[in-house]
């Protein structure tokens, strides 16, 4: 096997979360009307494989039944028509239309679609051009897009929080009687499609209050309408996946929000994200809070230097390991964290990541791989010569992986609801015990 | 179906088989997304190695290359399986509606390249719904198109295929003992059968029952490709039915003749049976009423709900039901089948009292006051009510005949003794 054309066939591996899904995923608390346009496969692979939110009083997603000979003539008004009719009788703060595969290879016009029943409505619509071809993360980042273009606009009142060389209010002397607001700190891609619903979105909250932040909009879990629309007010955009690295740039284009990349995995990660929030904050800098990469290097620095005697080694780790080589097969952001933190917690050996959602993120690192296909991935652990990989349980079909040792780690965007309990709770689960 | 925007109620986690030919392999030809459930199912289902999937992009639709990426995909598949499969089905899915893929000259360019093996295409395009048969009805006849015609035909045997269910029938259903006694010595089932040679056997079965009206079609095929008979006999939970069904069982086996009317010591139960055969279906209806006088005992006067999820046939099931003197209020008729129709229209005529729900809308449901103390009959109305009594029924699965009642009738009293706990 080999070449271009076995890139597409995938023989161990299951169908991974589509960019719909992500879409849906990130819609999914905002009582939005979404509408899938799908014969019914697509909204059933969201709802009974992707949505472990769905439940009888919160479900948000339906289907338009399109058939062949809507497609054929072009029908788009019957469809405009039915979603009006569903618009009127459920009153939603927001309405989604969503493409699928044949919509896409017909050329369907999603966003002409939902500013006609913007029309019609009234209700604030988004079209999105989702195809079924992409993954869950493209979903995410559209959503995301989607929701700042629509919803938000700059703050009257940025900077909330003083940054050094600003003068503050009152002719630049400091004002002691007020104390200095928390920074404000929006999370940005955390769905279940990452992270499961095992209560990760949670401990985020609970970790941001702790370190001494404001929580703001929690992007996709738990939060509203409302919290969309508050969202150019916080400090600072914390990316906890990939799926909402390019969300974070365009608040920074749009609003001068800096954002930090990380996910606060319990211990000196955690540290790590939680001293660059800070700075990025007060400097209004964006930073990859990821131990190995060139922004990264310098606040390790500080963090060794503070810790007064470098960083002590993880539990198992000694020098023998030095020669060992670790594969972390995830999203981008989680496994470039994890690696982070296995840094920072002294692990010594190479450690690789590779995710098989989406491109290269700024951040990856020379030996990072950016996953096309399954079999680049069979490729990789077979030259990769790896003692240990971390990911997915669904990872031990590819050849080759059983002579490493395996740390799973479920990923739904991958194995969907096949692993559930296995899903890490990255933020109360230190490095040690998760390995 | 309803052709407005459509609620789905989830199915987490509830069993789906996968359907298949042993020894065969199914490679799927589709955009990534179509195949995230057949994908998750097949590996839950110890499944996923007899299966692969060829991703098509945007731009091999454009230009037509995903034609030529099946070929070398094929190639691959089989260079890479230890054994090569008997069958090879290709799956298109709703796109390939839309492409104009030259199936024929496809299916003939892999059969020459490959003269082992069989290959054949199969359709998963529910977007072609509201046109011809139905995605179901082709599917099940795909699954049988590699059987080949027994020459000669007296090769054939004293089997009986059944056709359209999805799971083997539970022990002690009398259908089976009911076929020995009339001398059937096999039955044989598409999803039993554990080689190719076992899969090949089923073309020299007698009969095919169909007992589900989604095997119909593969059953008329059958019938005129392979010479197998066929009888309808889908599974039915009216006393009476259940007895013309063993009568015209019996007549198409031979075991009955042509001319008799009835089968007289299931309706008489004081004469003596005949035979061994209808001394196992008196048993077995004796059985059947017994479970009907428990049930109705339990349930008094207690609302019950049926739905499309439980049984294929959700207004026979209602009407059967009504018959034994339960308080029937209302049927969940989210999958309607044609099947079920003339039954449909017998309720809504003679029982304008209970309530057709034939939308998944909460609000709408909840508008109908239905009672929260019903015993629901299939998830998908217990899930919208949040019935705490439920009755695990998923379309008829390993029921027929007599023992469809008991077991029914005893889930249902058993239904009382817990309180389903739902989310949400």
């Amino acid at each position: 096997m080999g070449g271009v054309t076995l890139s597409r066939l995938s023989l161990f591996l299951p169908s991974f979360a589509a960019d719909y899904s992500g879409v849906c995923s990130c819609l999914f608390d905002l009582d939005f009307l979404v509408v899938m346009n799908d014969a019914a496969c697509c909204t059933r692979n969201y709802v009974d494989y992707d949505e472990p939110r769905w439940s009888r009083e919160k479900a948000t997603t339906l289907c338009s039944q399109l058939r062949a000979l809507d497609v054929i003539m072009g029908d788009e008004a019957g469809t405009i028509a039915k979603i009006v009719d569903a618009a009127h009788s459920t009153s939603p703060r927001g309405i989604a239309v969503l493409g699928s595969p044949v919509p896409a290879i017909t050329g369907m016009d999603t966003s002409g679609m939902a500013k006609e029943v913007e029309a019609l409505t009234g209700i604030p619509s988004i079209g999105f051009a989702t195809t079924g071809f992409a993954t869950y993360e493209q979903g995410i980042d559209r959503a995301c897009h989607g929701l700042l273009k629509k919803f938000c606009a700059p703050p009257e009142n940025r900077p909330r929080t003083h940054r050094p060389g600003e003068p503050c209010e009152g002719g630049g002397h400091e004002q002691p009687t007020l104390p200095a607001p928390k920074p404000r700190v929006n999370v940005l891609g955390i769905t279940p499609l990452d992270f499961g619903t095992v209560g990760t979105d949670r401990d985020l909250e609970s970790w941001l209050q702790n370190e001494g932040f404001e929580v703001g909009a929690c992007w996709c879990m738990g939060f509203s309408a409302e919290d969309v629309r508050q969202t150019p007010s916080a400090d600072v955009n914390l990316v906890v996946s990939a799926g909402a690295l390019k969300a974070a740039t365009t608040a920074e284009a749009l609003f001068g929000m800096p954002f930090v990349v990380g996910l606060p995995i319990a211990g000196k990660q955690a540290a790590h994200v939680a001293a660059s929030l800070r700075q990025a904050a007060a400097s209004g800098s964006s930073a990859y809070a990821l131990v190995g990469s060139a922004d990264t290097e310098r606040a390790l620095e500080g963090m060794r230097a503070d810790a007064n005697g470098g960083c002590r080694t993880l539990a198992g780790a000694s020098s023998s390991k030095a020669n060992e080589s670790m594969l972390i097969a995830g999203d981008w952001v989680c496994a470039s964290s994890l690696r982070s933190a296995l840094r920072l917690e002294g692990w010594p050996g190479n450690i690789t990541v590779a995710s098989l959602f989406g491109k290269r993120p700024a951040f990856a690192e020379s030996k990072d791989a950016a996953i096309a296909c399954e079999r680049q991935l069979v490729d990789l652990v077979r030259n990769g010569n790896f003692s240990t990989i971390i990911g997915d349980p669904l990872l031990e079909r590819i050849p080759g992986t059983r002579a490493s040792r395996h740390v799973r780690l479920a990923h739904p965007a991958l194995s969907s609801n096949l692993f559930e309990t296995e899903v890490p709770r990255y933020l109360t689960t230190g490095i040690s015990k998760l390995l | 179906m309803s052709r407005d925007l459509s609620l789905f109620i989830p199915h987490r986690g509830r069993p789906k088989i996968s359907l298949g030919i042993p020894e065969s392999f199914d490679l799927y030809l589709c955009p990534p997304a179509c195949v995230r459930r057949v994908s998750i199912r097949a590996i839950r289902n110890d499944a996923r190695q007899h299966m692969g999937f060829l991703y098509m992009s945007e731009a091999d639709l454009a230009t037509g290359a995903y034609e030529q990426r099946l070929f070398e995909a094929v190639d691959d598949v089989l260079a890479s399986l230890d054994k090569p499969p008997r069958a090879f089905f290709i799956h298109l899915n709703c796109v390939d509606d839309f492409l104009g893929t030259d199936e024929d000259a496809m299916l003939a360019k892999l059969r020459e390249r490959f003269p082992a093996t069989g290959f054949a295409t199969m359709h998963m395009n529910p977007i072609a719904a509201d046109k011809g048969l139905s995605t179901g009805l082709r599917i099940h006849e795909r699954l049988y198109s590699m059987l080949e015609p027994i020459e000669p035909a007296s090769e054939r045997d004293n089997a009986v295929n059944l056709i359209g269910n999805f799971a083997s029938l539970e022990h002690d259903c009398e259908l089976p003992r009911v076929l020995e006694a009339w001398g059937i010595d096999k039955v044989r089932q598409l999803f039993a059968c554990a080689t190719f040679e076992e899969y090949q056997a089923l073309a020299k079965s007698r009969l095919n029952m169909v007992l589900a009206d989604i095997g119909s079609y593969a059953a008329e095929c059958m019938e005129k490709r392979l010479d197998i008979p066929q009888l309808s006999a889908p599974v039915d939970y009216e006393l009476a039915n259940i007895e013309a069904c063993y009568l015209a069982l019996g007549k198409a086996l031979g075991a009955i003749p042509p001319e008799r009317a009835s089968l007289e010591a299931l309706r008489c139960g004081s004469r003596e049976p005949q035979d061994l055969a209808e001394a196992i279906m008196a048993q077995a209806k004796n059985r059947a009423q017994s479970a009907v006088e428990r049930a109705r005992e339990r349930l008094g006067n207690r609302a019950v709900i049926v739905d499309s999820s439980a049984a294929m046939r959700p207004f026979a099931l209602a009407k059967a039901l009504m018959g034994y003197g339960f308080n029937v209020r209302a049927v969940f008729a989210l999958h309607e089948k044609p099947e079920d129709a003339e039954t449909r229209d017998w309720v809504l005529e003679n029982a304008p009292h209970i309530s057709v729900v034939r939308s998944e809308s909460y609000d709408d449901i909840m508008g109908l006051e239905l009672p929260r103390n019903a015993v629901c009959v299939g998830f998908d109305c217990a899930y919208l009510l949040k019935a705490p009594h439920f009755v695990a029924l998923q379309k008829d699965e390993g029921l027929f005949g007599y023992q469809a009642v008991w077991r029914l009738m005893d889930l249902m009293a058993d239904s009382l003794a817990s309180v389903a706990e739902w989310e949400g």
